[in-house]
């Protein structure tokens, strides 16, 4: 085992030291791009994909309290850092698109700018002075200086590669305290949205313009698309709204779909089904989504040309991820008078389309940042540890419940009635089969081990029961739900 | 109805009535021009695009005949002779441009449908997981039935096979095959007919089966797949096509080597998507006939994201199209990027806010400033280089300031401006074909291997004032006659394929004057050394006694007086500076001419964020710096300060910039707490909120984390989440 790994860190900074060679190799242009970058004030890839050194535990902490300190110290503390301030960028619009357009009305005035500052920095005081009419030779000198800074940079990130390394050797260094220290430890789903109804947003004067910002693109959008190209929108914040406001306002009067990415049960049968059947009219079923698609495209093709639109709110939903999803999205967005418009939001979720792909949706990017909460995004997330409302078990519990047989019922609640006056002991892994088959007969709910056995199949499909083997052999079965939910559903079974 | 949060269904359909979008309607018509602009900018698109579909099919052309020979005579000739025969493969090395080759592809089995078989099966990886797939897929398209489809459950497989009959076997195709062209049976009539050439009874039209993307079909699958068709070989006469996007060895890593030796392969080399490329380059933006152009920052990113990203011509062609969309789109002035011949008409419609704009433009208050300003001088040497404006210095009379706000002189002024440019390019890119047929062999490349180096060289800055050009002079000068001879006539036959302009139409002759004194400097050049060697002796002397200044003195003296030139080197440079001379006057760089916004699309900034988005440091510039999106000054500061009046999720989010893999919530909480309470204890503290409100606005914001990807919820340690991501900030 050790063998290997230290095998795999030699070859992993060879590796390194090649791409170091290969950097090297072609270093004029990728230098050339990053002054590129540099200069629109984007930020470059190192800033993005750095390591860092290794924290103690309470640096959290120690930079909360840096910031608890008064406003007035925080601004003594900047001008000591001219060289940061140098490299902020200096047109601050809402949009990088409006940025555009601001640099590229000051570009040279924005190039002499910076020319003569990064001068001031190296050069003579006179020096600078006659470099500040820019030719174009003098413009060229201060972009090798940049350059050189740049790589730099760029030469800090490679060599931090073996960081990694030392980052994952150690072990967390975090305390030990939990939440449990909390008056409330646990919020559910309900709670929490009645909390939040009452939070004020911060900045709303602000996101409220750049939303408007952006909605003066939807003509620019729809001209887009008109013209064979599907749009994608990025950028932080919930972009819902905005889609709900573009489809109110541009898409009423065509045949159009909404896609909700992020909804947990979604798959690309819906999708497809939907276009059948609700745009197309037809009932015929298909036995792969391949065969629909190809009914779809001869549908569109060998018709009339029609237009028609899907709104996928966060095509890098977690049920839209797969390869094979994701092929068949593009394949329709190839379809003639087919056209998307998508909005993405995890950091790298253009990781799921390969080049082809990427072709075939034709994608132009609109960086649609709003700063708006992902409320309905993120209300279907589960798993997050502070949440745990189990609301959504409940549901589905209460779902399945329903179609279930009486006698399938009373199997359940008895095994969870059992589970809940097992919910102080520690030790407890489940009711045993023999147990429950006794109660079982007891209670005229089953005839023979065999029937109770199917019936327990049922419930392990759902995902309603867990089995366990104990020390014995036995088999043990349990309800992966808390004890809270499980007494709630019992009140709720109770009442109906 | 409400379609963010319904729990029972994630997508929804709304029907509409329209059937159609126009695209008219969504042009900014507020400005007049905008139905006009909208006008040319289909007339022009469509004429790129028909001249890139008409490269397209030429392309490939010559490598798809020699594959059609090769599909066509692969069952011909050979006997049957050899025990084992080996099924005849074409490898057909595409290149890595994966986007490219769905339109190539398609060329070429409706060409070969045209010319060699109507049997042909294009199989992707994609459909193909698994045997009974390949086999299907295979057999339905040969024989043109689709019903023989099956889908991947094994047990529908038997359904169908029983139900339509017909199951879905090698020994069904062999069947189809020998009722349809077997030498007993008469065939089809239509069949005969068409090949009325062909030996009649021989007929057998091979069954060609297409691999699109051979690398990504599972070796297993294909194994068998050859076996079994190496197997029927006899008496199905199966060609394969395989796609490789790497290189030949690729078929030998998938394959073993018994499944190998049943193929009999030729290599088929399409050519590089950089030269189809250049071909697109040279044939849209380097000729006048096509107006709009890219400015030198926008040709450089699209040639970049070409050369580092995908090698697709399409994408890159689709990057041209989004450039001129915009370009009409975002100009108010754009109409006017019109074919040379629409120029007069479209200024004549040109209204006074128009005008307006137009002398609001830089370049052409430049020009304004400039020819008011030297009117009245004689006209300097400085000026004379820059002939394009001493055009334009002359035809203005005294009175230019009143032609600038006289509409009518006006509009004249425009049209021969515009017209200006578009001579210019006329004899733009015949003179700079000539320059790099000068400089594309010397060493080093100084100005560039291609052609589009160059030209990037040129419309980026003035030509003749950069280092590459001096550089690449400095070296002709340094050229052998053999070499300066071969070089000029090369040019010549370069620059006579142009249909030059009147302006410049002498300059091949004048070339070839040169050349003719070259050539015929052969004879002289034994005499006139002569004379040389007498000076040369004469300094040759050199003090007996001398110190080493004088020396070194003396010494220098001699090596300027051996540089004295011979007849050659003297022609050589005059004709090089005729040379230099012609490249300054007309490769001047177009952002010095007035007017030139109206043709040249520069926007580098819009092409990087709609074509060469980075949607990750986007979200992570809005976590870190909002000010900049948000625009407001109370979160302005240092980009590594904290401050609470941040949005919460930026608040979150740099201080998980803190921790290493884990993440401790309570703590997180504790310090978010402290930071967004810190303004109010500034404040005097009146009523401190309520924990569990600070609490919700905690989870709300480390959720969005979670779905931004930046965090995962672990079990290392409880009430944890792990980081994803190794940034600092």
């Amino acid at each position: 085992m050790m063998m290997s790994w230290s095998h795999l860190v030699v070859s992993f900074s060879s590796y390194v030291k090649g791409l170091r060679a290969h950097i090297e190799i072609d270093d004029e242009s990728t230098l050339k791009r990053i002054t590129l970058e540099a200069e629109e004030g984007l930020m470059v890839g190192s800033d993005v994909f750095s390591f860092r050194t290794p924290k103690k535990s309470g640096q959290m902490a120690q930079k909360a309290s840096e910031a608890k300190t008064p406003k007035s110290a925080a601004k003594e503390k900047e001008p000591k850092t001219p060289k940061s301030a140098l490299k902020t960028p200096k047109s601050k619009s809402t949009t990088p698109g409006k940025n555009a357009r601001i640099l590229e009305d000051g570009d040279s005035s924005s190039d002499n700018s910076i020319s003569s500052e990064s001068d001031s920095d190296s050069e003579t005081e006179d020096k600078s002075t006659n470099q500040k009419p820019a030719s174009g030779r003098s413009r060229q000198i201060v972009h090798g200086e940049d350059m050189l800074h740049n790589y730099a940079i760029y030469a800090r990130a490679t060599t931090n590669a073996e960081d990694y390394f030392d980052l994952h050797s150690e072990g967390a260094v975090t305390s030990d305290r939990t939440l449990s220290k909390l008056e409330t430890p646990r919020l559910d789903h309900e709670a929490l949205s009645k909390l939040l109804k009452n939070v004020t947003t911060s900045h709303p004067k602000h996101t409220k313009e750049m939303l408007e910002d952006h909605s003066s693109q939807f003509s620019r959008w729809m001209f887009n698309m008109c013209n064979g190209f599907n749009i994608l929108l990025y950028g932080l914040g919930s972009k819902r709204a905005l889609l709900e406001e573009f489809r109110k306002s541009h898409l009423v009067e065509f045949n159009h779909i909404v896609v909700n990415g992020y909804f947990p049960s979604l798959t690309i049968k819906h999708i497809l089904n939907i276009i059948k059947e609700d745009i197309i009219d037809v009932q015929d079923t298909f036995k792969s989504p391949l065969d629909q698609y190809e009914y779809i495209r001869k549908y569109y093709e060998e018709s009339e040309y029609e237009d028609f639109y899907m709104i996928i709110h966060n095509i890098d939903g977690a049920m839209l991820r797969a390869e094979k999803v994701q092929n068949i999205l593009s394949l329709l967005a190839q379809i003639r008078g087919f056209h998307i418009i998508a909005s993405i939001d995890h950091i790298n979720a253009p990781l799921i389309w390969d080049h082809t792909k990427c072709s075939r949706y034709n994608w132009i990017w609109y960086d649609c940042t709003t700063y708006i909460s992902y409320s309905s995004e993120t209300s279907y997330e589960n798993s997050l540890l502070v949440q745990q409302s189990g609301a959504l078990a409940l549901s589905s519990l209460t779902h399945v419940m329903k179609s279930l047989t009486p006698n399938a019922k009373g199997i359940f609640l008895l095994l969870a009635k059992h589970q809940l006056e097992n919910k102080d002991n520690s030790t407890y892994i489940g009711m045993s089969f023999h147990d429950l088959y006794q109660r079982c007969r007891e209670s005229f709910l089953v005839n023979s081990d065999l029937t109770l056995n199917a019936q327990l199949i049922e419930f392990r499909d759902h995902k309603l029961i867990r089995s366990k083997k104990s020390y014995d052999g036995a088999e043990h079965l349990l309800i992966p739900i808390d004890p809270a939910t499980l007494a709630e559903f019992l009140d709720q079974q109770a009442d109906s | 109805m409400n379609t963010a949060e319904s729990v029972s269904k994630g997508c929804f359909a709304y029907k509409g009535k329209k059937k159609v979008a126009k695209p008219i309607d969504y042009f900014p018509v507020k400005d007049n021009t905008g139905k006009q602009r909208h006008e040319v900018c289909q007339e022009m698109w469509e004429n790129v695009d028909t001249e890139i579909q008409i490269l397209q099919s030429n392309l490939n052309s010559k490598i798809f005949e020699e594959l059609l020979s090769f599909v066509e005579s692969s069952h011909k000739g050979v006997g049957r002779k050899t025990l084992v025969k080996e099924i005849p493969t074409a490898a057909l090395i595409t290149g890595v441009n994966t986007p490219d080759h769905a339109v190539m592809f398609n060329n070429m089995v409706s060409l070969m449908k045209e010319r060699v078989t109507p049997h042909i099966a294009t199989l992707r990886s994609k459909d193909c997981p698994a045997l009974k797939n390949i086999l299907s897929k295979t057999i339905c398209q040969l024989t043109q039935r689709p019903d023989l489809g099956l889908d991947d459950e094994d047990d529908e497989l038997i359904q169908t096979v029983l139900k339509k009959n017909s199951p879905c076997t090698m020994s069904t195709l062999v069947n189809w095959y020998q009722d349809m062209y077997s030498s007993g049976k008469s065939s089809p009539k239509k069949r005969r007919s068409r090949s009325g050439s062909v030996d009649d009874i021989d007929y057998k039209p091979t069954l060609v089966i297409v691999l699109e993307d051979m690398e990504s079909f599972s070796p297993n699958v294909l194994q068998d797949f050859i076996t079994i068709c190496s197997n029927y070989i006899e008496e199905l006469p199966i060609v394969l096509v395989f796609g490789i996007a790497t290189s030949v060895s690729a078929v030998h890593r998938l394959l073993s080597n018994c499944v190998s030796s049943l193929l009999c392969m030729e290599k088929f080399q399409a050519p590089p998507s950089s030269d189809y490329l250049t071909q697109v380059i040279n044939q849209i933006l380097f000729t006048s006939t096509h107006p709009f152009r890219l400015g030198p920052k926008v040709f450089h990113l699209l040639l970049d994201l070409f050369l580092y990203h995908d090698f697709s011509v399409i994408n890159f062609v689709k990057g041209l199209q989004f450039c001129m969309l915009d370009h009409y789109y975002s100009n108010p002035l754009a109409h006017l990027c019109c074919p040379e011949s629409d120029i007069s008409s479209t200024v004549k419609k040109l209204h006074e806010a128009d005008l307006e704009k137009i002398r609001l433009l830089t370049s052409f208050s430049k020009y304004v400033s400039f020819t008011t300003n030297h009117n009245g001088f004689k006209l300097s040497a400085f000026v004379i280089h820059k002939l394009f404006w001493r055009r334009c210095v002359d035809s203005c009379s005294s009175e230019e300031k009143v032609t600038f706000k006289d509409n009518k002189s006006m509009k004249t002024k425009v049209t021969e401006l515009l017209q200006g440019l578009h001579d210019y390019h006329k004899s733009f890119f015949p003179l700079m074909n000539l320059l790099h047929v000068l400089v594309c062999r010397l060493p080093r490349h100084p100005l560039g291997k291609q052609l589009r180096e160059l030209y990037s060289i040129c419309i980026e800055c003035s030509l003749t004032d950069s280092d590459g050009y001096k550089e690449a002079f400095d070296l002709l000068r340094m050229l052998s006659k053999e070499e300066m001879i071969n070089l000029l006539t090369q040019g010549i036959k370069h620059i006579t394929e142009y249909n030059l302009p009147h302006e410049i139409n002498t300059i091949p002759s004048q070339i070839e004057t040169y050349l003719q004194r070259l050539t015929l400097l052969n004879a002289e050049t034994e005499h006139v050394p002569e004379e040389e060697p007498e000076i040369e002796t004469e300094n040759l002397i050199i003090p007996k006694k001398t110190d080493l200044h004088n020396l070194r003195k003396t010494l220098q003296k001699m090596e300027k007086q051996k540089k004295r030139l011979t007849p050659y080197e003297k022609l050589r440079n005059e004709t090089l500076d005729f040379l230099h001379l012609l490249f300054q006057k007309y490769l001047k760089c177009p952002t010095s001419l007035p007017l030139y916004e109206l043709l040249y699309y520069n926007s580098v900034s819009i092409i990087k964020h709609h074509i060469n988005a980075a949607p990750r440091s986007a979200i992570q510039r809005a976590l870190s710096t909002p000010h900049q999106y948000l625009q407001c000054k109370c979160c302005e500061g240092d980009p590594n300060s904290i401050l609470p009046t941040m949005p919460d999720v930026c608040i979150v989010y740099k201080l998980h910039l803190e921790c290493g893999q884990l993440i401790n919530l309570y703590d997180w909480l504790q310090a978010f707490m402290t930071v967004v309470t810190s303004e109010d204890e500034e404040n005097d503290a009146k009523s401190k909120k309520p924990d569990q409100i600070l609490q919700a606005r905690f989870i709300r914001a480390v959720s969005e984390l979670q779905f931004l990807g930046f965090i995962k919820p672990t079990k290392r340690k409880t009430d944890h989440v792990a980081r994803l991501t190794w940034g600092g900030c």
